[in-house]
Parts: structure tokens; sequence; C-alpha cells
């Protein structure tokens, strides 16, 4: 590989890292909040729900981890945008 | 942190991180990493019915988080993917019933799992040897696409089959090709997974490449889309059975969701066959965790 193009390619690859760190912290905050704020509040429901009505949990279950993954989704998709992360320059 | 409904006290950063591995490796690979998840929750001290039921939930919202980015980056065949769903369901269920009827003749496992090595170790081995022999073409004929195929023979062959209905697919590239080629590979890989309690992932994924003829970044995208469709469904069979921790599952997506992204936007920095010459290690690695339950007897990879 022409140097030129090495030492871009390590450069990029520096700035992604940089990136990569910066959102790790943001996502990280934010999901720490997120944990203390709703997931806790959540276990004793579930729990009941699993020992009393095991359909219903069944369905909550998937219903739950459906939202979950639509919303962490857009947060760490405008979190990409916003750091540039995928764009590697 | 106390999980009650497993009934387990677990850091919540170690499921976390499990989640964050397994998240990189699905959305860069297109496999669901039950594999590697598995055997990790085991180690944590998750009971043993937990660990499928909960992983598949995970594993379900997080395929969510990287099915979007791919299909945001143009790597997902709807179509194929659909077509495909409806012989993996089939074959989840052929592959229980399956279990079923080996049980009652004996030696199941040592049946099961003995196939299961010998059809890793020969995906492993020709993916490995196909991407050497694309990266070289690619090379010596210095060719500036994003995809070489260094063994297309098959899938050409198998595009030629003239059996009614037919289906175009543009976002794999493929004019017509007849419907039940794609309905075998699902109802192959849903066999395998439901016989043996893996998300097939990592033989799905080289079956599009090769028996079908699908360019490896839709490949990805693509079985992904068919990891959301059969986790979820796996997801609610094992929790009307009563095996999912849904808080476990929450928590572990947490860290699954950025890595999953972060898998799924490094495809877009190697080419076709690099991503399949890496991607060659992981069956090898699957294939070395069942070897090493046949000869030591403890069960990791949670099969049935």
């Amino acid at each position: 590989m022409p140097e030129h193009k090495a030492i871009k390619k390590e450069s990029s690859m520096k700035i992604w890292l940089r990136n990569f760190v910066i959102e790790l912290v943001i996502y990280g905050g934010l999901v720490f909040l997120y944990f203390y704020f709703v997931l806790q509040y959540l276990e004793r429901f579930l729990t009941t729900l699993f020992r009393e009505h095991l359909v219903v949990y069944a369905f909550a279950a998937l219903i739950l981890i459906v939202l979950q993954g639509a919303m962490l989704e857009s947060l760490t998709s405008f979190l990409l945008d916003q750091i540039k992360l995928d764009r590697f320059d | 942190m106390e999980f009650p409904i497993a009934g387990v006290t677990v850091n919540p950063l170690f499921l976390a991180g499990i989640g964050f591995l397994v998240g990189v490796l699905g959305g860069f690979f297109g496999v669901g990493g039950g594999f590697i998840a598995g055997p990790m929750m085991l180690l944590l001290g998750i009971p043993a019915n937990f660990v499928v039921g909960t992983d598949l939930a995970h594993m379900t919202g997080k395929s969510i988080v990287a099915a979007r980015r791919h299909r945001a980056l143009g790597h997902i065949d709807i179509k194929l993917g659909a077509i495909m769903v409806a012989g993996t369901l089939v074959g989840i269920e052929l592959g229980a019933r399956w279990i079923e009827v080996l049980e009652a003749a004996g030696k199941v496992d040592e049946v099961l799992k003995t196939t299961y090595v010998v059809i890793l170790i020969v995906i492993s081995l020709f993916t490995a040897w196909e991407s050497f022999r694309a990266l070289r073409m690619k090379r010596t004929e210095q060719l500036e696409v994003k995809d070489v195929l260094g063994f297309k023979g098959f899938s050409k062959q198998l595009q030629r089959i003239r059996i009614p209905p037919y289906v175009e697919l543009p976002d794999s590239g493929i004019e017509s090709i007849s419907i039940w080629p794609i309905i075998f590979v699902g109802l192959v890989t849903g066999l395998l997974a439901g016989a043996l309690g893996v998300g097939g992932g990592f033989i799905r994924m080289p079956l599009l490449v090769y028996f079908l003829g699908v360019p490896t970044h839709v490949a990805i995208g693509t079985d992904l889309f068919e990891i959301v469709i059969s986790a979820g469904y796996g997801t609610l069979t094992h929790a009307l059975k009563g095996n999912v921790d849904v808080m476990m599952a929450l928590v572990m997506h947490t860290g699954a969701a950025l890595g999953a992204q972060i898998g799924a936007v490094s495809t877009r920095f190697f080419v076709g066959p690099r991503i399949r010459l890496v991607f060659s290690a992981l069956p090898m690695l699957g294939a070395l965790l069942v070897l090493w339950e046949l000869v030591t007897g403890i069960n990791l990879t949670m099969g049935h």
C-alpha cells in the first residue's frame, strides 16, 4: 500500500476510534438513566406477571423486547448520525 | 443485581458486555451469536433453562437494531427473507419432532452433535478456501467491485432450475429463481435450529451466498431480518414455557443494541470476501465448542 494511503487510513481509524469512545460515553450515560428510571420499576410488575399470568407475560416479554429494540435503534442511529461514526473521515 | 424471575444475582454490566460482544458479531456477520452468549451466560451462573430463552429474547431485540441499520444501508432483500421464513418455521417444527424420534431411538445427543460438528467444519473450511480464492482473484484481476465469489458455479446452476413458481430478486441481483431452493435454505437452517437449539445464522449466511448466489452484504442483512422473525417466534414459545427472564434480556440488549449498530456500520468498510474470510472462524469456533461438549459431557451450547 502506498505510504500516503497508509497514513490516511491510520488517521481515519483514529478519528473512528475517538468518535466511537464519544458515542460509548453518551450512550452509556443514557442507558444508565434508562436502567434506573425505567427498568428498575418494571422488575416487580414483570415478576408478578411471570408468576401469575404466564401467557400475558410471554406476550409482554416479546412486545417489550421489540419496543426496546426499536427505541434503542433510533437512539443509536441518532447518535451515529450526530457523531458521524459511520462516515470514517 | 437480582433477577427474581431466573432466581439469580448477576452484575448487569457483565450482561450488557456479553450483549455488546454478540451484538458486534451479529451486526457484522449476520449471526445471532447464541453459541457464544450461551456458554458465557452459563458461566455467570444463569440456570440452563433460562439461557436459551433469554438469549433468544435479547437476540430478537438486537437483530431488530442490526436489521434496521442494514436496511438503511440497502442490505436487506425483504422478498427473499419473507419466502425463506416460511421454510424456517416449518423446519423449526420438523427439527423439534425429529428430536423426539431420535430420542426414542436413543443416542440422540451423539448423533446430532457429531453431524453438527461435521457440517460446521465443512462450512468453515469451504468459506475460508473460497474467500482466499476470491481475494486472490480480486487482486490478480484487479477487480474494483465490492463482492467477488471464488465459487459461483453451484448458484448459477441452481438459478437455472425451472420449477415454478419463480421470483425476481432485484435487491440480490437475481433476475429469476424458483422459490423452492429459497424455501429449502430456510427449511435446512430451521431444521438445525429446531433440532440443536441454535439460531442457524452461521449456516444460513454461507448458504445464501454459495447456494442462492446472494451478495455477502445482502446475505448478512437478510439473515438478520430472518433472525428477527425466528428468534421472536422462539422467544414466545420459550416464554410460554417459563424459560425467559425478560429483565435480563432487556439489560443484555442495552449492550447489544450499540454493538449491533457498530457491527452493521463496519460492514461498509470491508469487501465481501474479507467478511467471509473472517466469518469462516465462527463455524469453527462453534464446532470446537460442541466437540468439547462431546468429549467432556458438559452442555454449553444448550442444544436441547
